[in-house]
């Protein structure tokens, strides 16, 4: 052979271009979407499962609070004010085990001293918990009526897991029922946060130019705002006739006035940055209308990341509206939110005498971190896909 | 060349797996090549063949997800009187004696010559700092060290591109400024891993020129990674051809263009568009693409592409490294005694 | 329009030529993009990038014309221009319709415009960023039809599948997502994206050169295949010499926004008439180690196209430059038949070109 030329063995019957079998590698993968492959990662972040089933908690719990709770939150009962919490118990004085949990009744002294009542565990009776006691009459979910609670004790026995308040109710019920707002309070004004901060975000980095301009400018004199202060005005100036839901919905509306802003600067990068993408530009070349190009293109690829930061701001919400309600500006007694619960524990005193006032916190921190988890599931397992 | 026949740098065997959360990638599954001093060796192949893996284990660099598993790559260092062997991959990554090595005798130069320089420093302050590692010296000689690196690499006006920022160079003086800073300490072995990828042509070109003129100058060893035949052909004197993790072929630069034996390299070979091409010629494709490295065949990793495939033998037995001729390493069945009756079918 | 082109499985026999059949079918006139430099609070214009500078060139029917040079040079950005995903600053773009009715792209109306991309489609360079990785094979194959109401329901996937077929990929995959292939496959679907609306012309934007080697044979191969059997005009973009000379019937070469050199790509391999070319030419790396390695290398950068050089741009590169150079600028003139060059020394230079 010839040394001069590149001599090369030509064994191969050239195939046809539109013949070559392709072997696909990724097997049935290629089937899955996105979204089930982003469901399989978050799986595997244990924190974050953890996460969610401990919210899928909270929130079954504030969903079926009346029959959880032993008591109605409202009733008052000047028998055991600020009784500290009856913690169920195993084993009596004489040492003895009981399979069946019970709480101690409850003697009651006034402190001369100090000129307070004190109540203290009556070791002489013993009330078992019992579930499925019959107590005050209820509609479950607004709609079943019943009369079954999940647990409780026979009268006159009390049971008081969490405490008291001030007024002699019981904390747990208080905080489950202030649960309600507190929880969906976040999920409100994350909703209409996802809206104003989608549709301005897409809005101003899809059309650009002015339109961009003017909302950016907006956003900036709206993100300067010391929050605070604004909610507070803003509060402050909400009727004081107006019915407790009405307030409810005016406080989630009033949280994320200023909380769309972060997110639809995020969405307005993400529109950018999808709208340099060529497969915007295929769609265009292929006469594709602006509409159809945000809705098919842009919001479903933004869409894992609007979850992702939409989840992060529902803890903000939670905070903000505790918050609020502690000062005083959000929700009004006798409403009850965590934040209002809180109110009670402003003093010194009560964190040095009676620390079980401030178990509502205990919730908020609860679930903070369980959302904040969440996010950081969701952020970590969409990531892999970023574009 | 004097010290033709002396071997710098030995690969082994070479196994490294990832450990990622689908599973453990075979990243390299058995790579095999030697070096000899002050050659310049091609690594080719296609996207995940591994070759960027094999420059990382060479410098001991394996990302904290990758282990090696197997095999082993020996150092030949040059002292005084003759050569001492050390095996790279029994250091610790971190070691001082590892540290060392990198810089003062191996050093490397990447892709993007964009990412990888840092773009809050000027090019005088990383490259002071690439100096400062490696040698003792003070700040006026480290300075005049310094500009004459950038000097050497033929960099117009050393002095104003010393106080630059790496944004205000082109593409292709970043690149030249990566490789004043790799040959800052005087390296006898450079692994350049995909330099001219990211270039444009013109200046793929002065890239080239210069690496052929130092390499000229110097005599060092050079591995130069790069998925572009065109390039090794101008660059090399011995190629290993890699495909999915593993060596398929090693040779020198002639035969591995004029008569390569391994039908990869053929395939890959008759598949590239040529200038002296008829225009109306047909490029012979291998037909389907490179697997995922999740899904990797069993047997010659490349038996489904390929086009001289024996049945029965290809799809069930792992090929080795066979010498087919001096200085002529080929992973073929149809070179091996042993797998099959039929001699290589070459022409 | 003559003809409203239903299905893409009789794709030769959809468009009736009604018209002479002869000319270019596209032409190019003194196309200009400037993108405008915007400085300070106010955002000021304070000068322009001219990206593409003045650039004419017209496609024959049934041949690839290649748009090859540098980045940076103008080479996209025209092909942006040419299907309106770019609205040019100035010039014109005139597309020959079947019935031989020219029709002014840059002129068109959103409405008509619409009418138009039935005709003229793209394919991109990144096989990645091209595929929207939400949607499934049959979704991103069918939109063109789903947005220009060709085809719904079971239609619809008939016509999705044979699309797949013609391109080299089993229908069975229709219901994948992108993620699942790889680029030369992903580049494939590109194509048969492209096709669906049966267009007549297609600019074909760098499209091999993200993939494999051995992947890149199977797509050129692929895209000279349709040409035929479509009977496609291609504008193709790229930046590698070896691929231009492989597919395009006639070159443009580009440098700084401007065409410095055109011709048949014989002719232009052969005998180039520009520095540049000869310089691009030389450049490329050949897979032969038997070539001599010494070669003349091209010095310094492709200058910014927001302050480009006096006279002729190239000049501060260029071997054979002489006075004139920095001062004029030379027009891209006929120096053979059918062979123009921007350069003052077109006519006296003896570059090297290669022996084909």
């Amino acid at each position: 052979m010839s040394d001069q030329s590149l001599t090369l063995p030509s064994a191969v019957s050239e195939p046809q271009a539109g013949e070559v079998e392709i072997n696909l590698s990724a097997g049935e993968i290629g089937q899955l979407s996105l979204w089930y492959l982003i469901w399989r990662r978050f799986l595997r972040n244990r924190l974050a499962v953890a996460a969610t089933f401990v919210l899928l908690l909270l929130y079954l719990m504030v969903a079926l609070a009346e029959f959880i709770t032993p008591y109605d939150h409202l009733i008052s009962n000047e028998d055991f004010v600020a009784r500290a919490p009856q913690l169920p118990q195993f084993r009596d004085e004489t040492g003895q085990f009981h399979l069946r949990p019970f709480v101690y009744g409850t003697t009651t002294e006034l402190d001369t001293y100090n000129l307070d009542w004190v109540h203290k565990d009556d070791t002489s009776q013993m009330y078992p918990l019992k579930l499925f006691v019959k107590g005050d009459p209820y509609k479950l979910l607004g709609l079943f009526p019943s009369d079954r609670h999940l647990y409780g004790v026979d009268e006159p026995g009390t049971v008081f897991l969490l405490g008291t308040d001030r007024l002699g109710r019981d904390l747990f019920s208080r905080i489950v029922f202030g649960g309600r707002i507190s929880l969906t309070v976040g999920l409100i004004g994350v909703s209409l946060t996802i809206l104003f901060g989608s549709v301005m975000g897409t809005i101003s980095g899809y059309f650009g130019g002015p339109v961009d301009t003017v909302i950016q400018r907006f956003i900036e004199l709206l993100m300067s705002f010391p929050s605070i202060a604004l909610w507070a005005a803003l509060a402050a100036a909400m009727p004081a006739d107006i019915t407790i839901v009405t307030r409810f919905f005016l406080i989630s509306i009033i949280l994320s006035l200023i909380g769309w802003t972060s997110l639809a600067r995020q969405v307005r990068a993400k529109v950018l940055a999808f709208r340099e993408m060529e497969f915007s530009s295929a769609a265009t070349a292929a006469g594709a209308s602006h509409f159809r190009i945000i809705m098919v293109h842009m919001l479903p690829n933004a869409l894992s990341h609007i979850i992702v930061i939409a989840t992060l701001a529902i803890p903000g919400m939670i905070l903000a509206e505790t918050a609020l309600s502690f000062l005083g500006l959000g929700i009004l007694p006798p409403a009850v939110s965590w934040g209002t619960l809180l109110q009670d524990a402003q003093t010194v005193g009560v964190v040095i005498k009676k620390p079980w006032l401030m178990l509502p916190g205990a919730f908020v921190i609860v679930s903070v971190l369980s959302f904040n988890f969440l996010g950081d599931g969701i952020r970590d397992a969409v990531d892999p896909f970023a574009l | 060349m004097a010290d033709r026949a002396e071997t710098i740098l030995e690969v082994r065997n070479l196994h490294t797996h990832f450990h990622t959360e689908s599973g453990v990638v075979r990243a390299l599954e058995g790579v095999d090549f030697t070096l000899n001093r002050g050659q310049v060796l091609g690594v080719v192949g296609e996207s995940g063949c591994g070759k960027s893996v094999t420059a990382q284990c060479i410098m001991n660099m394996v990302p904290s997800r990758g282990r090696i598993v197997d095999g082993s790559v020996i150092y030949h260092q040059r002292n005084g009187q003759g050569t001492e062997a050390i095996e790279i991959t029994a250091l610790p990554p971190k070691s001082r004696e590892m540290r060392r090595i990198r810089g003062n005798e191996i050093a490397m130069i990447f892709q993007e010559p964009m990412t990888s320089l840092d773009p809050l420093y000027t090019v005088g302050n990383q490259l002071l700092e690439a100096i400062n590692l490696h040698q003792d010296v003070d700040r006026t000689e480290a300075r005049t060290l310094a500009i004459h690196s950038l000097d050497r690499v033929q960099l117009p006006e050393p002095e104003r591109v010393f106080a630059s920022y790496p944004h205000q160079l082109s593409g292709g003086q970043r690149q030249r400024v990566m490789i004043a800073i790799a040959l800052s300490c005087n390296p006898t072995l450079l692994i350049a891993d995909e330099p001219t990828t990211a270039l444009d042509v013109t200046t793929q070109a002065q890239i080239l020129s210069l690496m052929r003129d130092l390499q000229d100058e110097t005599h060092m060893s050079i591995i130069f990674i790069t998925h572009d035949l065109g390039v090794v052909a101008e660059m090399c004197d011995e190629v290993a051809v890699m495909y999915l993790g593993k060596v398929v072929e090693q040779t020198d630069i002639d035969t591995t263009f004029y008569s390569p034996r391994h039908p990869y390299t053929q395939a890959l070979l008759r598949s590239i568009p040529r200038l002296d091409d008829d225009q109306d010629r047909r490029l012979e494709v291998i037909a389907g693409s490179v697997p995922d490295p999740s899904s990797i065949p069993s047997g010659c990793r490349f038996h489904p592409r390929c086009p001289e495939f024996l049945t029965g033998v290809c799809e069930q037995r792992e090929p080795v490294l066979v010498q087919v001729d001096e200085g002529h390493q080929v992973r073929c069945h149809l070179y091996d005694e042993t797998a099959s009756s039929q001699p290589g079918t070459q022409p | 329009m003559a003809t409203t082109p239903t299905s893409p499985s009789d794709a030769a026999v959809d468009y009736v030529e009604s018209g002479s059949g002869q000319g270019p079918l596209l032409e190019v006139r003194n196309l200009k993009m400037h993108f405008p430099i915007r400085k300070g609070f106010l955002k000021r214009v304070v000068g322009h990038v001219k990206a593409v500078d003045d650039v004419s060139f017209s496609v024959e029917r049934g041949t690839v014309f290649g748009l090859v040079g540098e980045s940076g040079c103008g080479k996209s950005t025209t092909g942006r221009c040419v299907i309106r995903l770019l609205k040019a600053t100035a010039g014109e773009i005139v597309y020959t319709m079947p019935d031989d009715e020219p029709v002014h792209i840059e002129a068109l109306d959103p409405e008509s415009l619409r009418m138009m991309r039935r005709h003229i489609q793209i394919v991109f360079q990144d096989p990645y960023a091209s595929l929207n990785p939400r949607l499934t094979l049959k979704q991103i194959v069918g939109e063109p039809l789903v947005i220009n109401n060709v085809s719904q329901g079971q239609d619809l996937q008939d016509q999705v599948a044979e699309l797949l077929r013609r391109v080299g990929l089993s229908p069975e995959h229709m219901n994948r997502y992108p993620h699942a292939f790889s680029g030369g496959q992903r580049q494939r679907i590109s194509l048969a994206r492209a096709l669906a609306l049966n267009p007549r012309f297609i600019v074909a934007d760098e499209p091999v050169s993200a993939l494999d080697v051995s992947v890149q044979a199977q797509i050129l191969n692929l895209i000279k295949d349709l040409r035929e059997e479509f009977g496609l005009t291609y504008l193709f973009i790229a930046h590698n010499m070896s691929v231009i000379k492989h597919i395009c019937d006639s070159v443009a070469v580009m440098y700084v926004g401007q065409i410095v050199e055109m011709t048949t790509t014989r002719q232009l391999f052969r005998k180039p008439l520009h520095p540049y070319t000869e310089a691009l030419l030389e450049a490329i790396p050949v897979p032969d180690p038997r070539r001599d390695r010494h070669r003349i290398v091209l010095e310094g950068d492709v200058p910014n196209p927001a302050d480009p050089p006096s006279g002729c741009y190239f000049h501060p590169r260029c071997a054979y430059a002489q006075d004139v150079c920095r001062e004029e600028t030379p027009p891209l003139a006929e120096h053979a038949p059918g062979h123009l060059a921007r350069c003052h020394f077109a006519a006296e230079l003896e570059l090297k070109g290669m022996t084909i």
